[in-house]
């Protein structure tokens, strides 16, 4: 065999047709393959897609619905009476400023009723301390005279840390300083009468209609039982 | 059943068209080392056409090098295309003086172990002036004249002679017995 025969054997070698038909039909073969599987793929991941997709719309929904119902309420039981304690966030809080001029040492309204023992209300015993207010607003916003009726307050402390403010109007709602949502929030009932109440940090609010009076009733520090008693004993 | 008609009918055009596009995808291609991929994804297109739409046989050699044609500009970016320039001077008025040149060099000269032309048109592909295993290709395989191979890679017939005189004094010193010849 002469040299230009083996180069040329080399050269037929390297563009063998055979060599090249075989990587051919393998490339079908895997690309016939590939198209199955993207077919597959596509009609297995489409529903998956879809089920993950409304899965996950569902559970977001649930989760929402999950996170308001436990930022919602819970329930605290005692002496058989059922608190649907609000959970209030400090994103739930808003203050508010309010123009008004307040008057302690008056005499005020006494909006619960006595029972026939003469007691008044059950208030812990370490809250000694227990003034009265009347909370007066502007009749005409441009008028220096704070000549209109707005509420009226009995705050009983302890003298530090630890009250119970109650604040009671009788046409219409207590002047408030915060604000905060009210709408979708568990209701309680003692006695026949609804009551709303909230909870932030070691603090109790509670708003409702009782006695012809329009009442927010605000606490420092006081335990869940102590609340209870408390509202018990005024819800009457 | 329309999958083996295919099959019959891609075979069939495999074997009729295999050479002349391998021979068109060699002239046109950048790089010679290419030139088995380039062709296998032209005849890949080709069988997904087929399964497609029906073909007419009488353009098929045609057809086939627009696809050739497409494949080759996608396989090679501009960059690419750049570098493969050659820079030898194709048309150089010097290289008419290799005409001159007496012609001693012959591949029959060179004293190779026959096991080693693979290794040798390996070298030879790998060239930087890729006119070079074009020539070759042509030339030894395809038995084409210098004219012949002159026209289809529009180069000067000189030219031609110049790179096959260069290649195998090269092949010559670095895989035969130094340039002596075996005569």
């Amino acid at each position: 065999m002469t040299n230009k025969e083996r180069l040329k054997r080399a050269i037929v070698e390297d563009f063998n047709k055979p060599n090249n038909y075989d990587k051919i039909m393998n490339k079908i073969e895997m690309e016939g393959k590939m198209r199955k599987e993207n077919n597959l793929l596509k009609w297995v991941l489409i529903p998956i897609c879809l089920i993950l997709v409304i899965s996950g719309i569902i559970l977001l929904n649930n989760k929402k619905e999950n996170t308001l119902e436990k930022k919602k309420y819970i329930t605290y039981e005692c002496n058989n009476v059922s608190l649907n304690i609000n959970n209030l966030d400090k994103t739930d809080i808003t203050s508010l400023d309010t123009d008004i001029k307040t008057v302690s040492g008056v005499n005020i309204p006494y909006p619960f009723k006595v029972n026939e023992d003469g007691e008044e209300f059950i208030i812990p015993k370490d809250l000694t301390q227990i003034k009265n207010y009347i909370v007066y607003t502007k009749k005409d916003k441009d008028s220096k005279k704070y000549d209109e009726i707005a509420n009226y307050i009995i705050d009983i402390t302890n003298g530090s840390d630890r009250g119970i403010v109650i604040k009671y109007a009788m046409d219409q709602d207590p002047i408030r300083d915060y604000y905060f949502r009210e709408e979708n929030s568990k209701i309680t009932t003692i006695n026949d009468v609804d009551l709303k109440i909230y909870k932030y940090g070691n603090s109790f609010y509670t708003i409702f209609s009782y006695n012809g009076y329009n009442f927010d009733i605000e606490t420092a520090n006081i335990t869940e039982d102590e609340f209870t008693d408390y509202l018990v004993s005024i819800l009457r | 059943m329309a999958s083996q008609t295919n099959l019959y009918k891609f075979n069939d055009i495999y074997d009729k068209t295999y050479l002349d596009l391998l021979k068109y995808v060699i002239i046109k291609c950048h790089n010679i080392n290419d030139a088995n991929d380039i062709i296998q994804e032209v005849y890949l297109e080709l069988w997904n056409i087929l399964n497609k739409k029906e073909l007419l046989n009488n353009n098929i050699k045609s057809y086939l090098i627009g696809i050739a044609n497409n494949k080759i500009k996608k396989h090679y970016t501009l960059l690419q295309k750049i570098k493969t320039i050659s820079i030898f001077a194709k048309n150089d008025k010097d290289m008419e003086l290799i005409d001159l040149l007496e012609d001693k060099i012959n591949i029959e000269n060179i004293v190779i172990e026959e096991d080693n032309w693979n290794l040798i048109w390996q070298f030879i592909k790998a060239k930087n002036n890729q006119d070079i295993p074009k020539v070759f290709y042509l030339y030894y395989r395809l038995e084409l004249s210098i004219k012949e191979i002159a026209k289809e890679l529009k180069v000067s017939e000189s030219y031609v002679k110049n790179l096959i005189y260069r290649t195998l004094k090269e092949l010559q010193i670095k895989f035969g017995n130094g340039g002596v010849s075996n005569d």
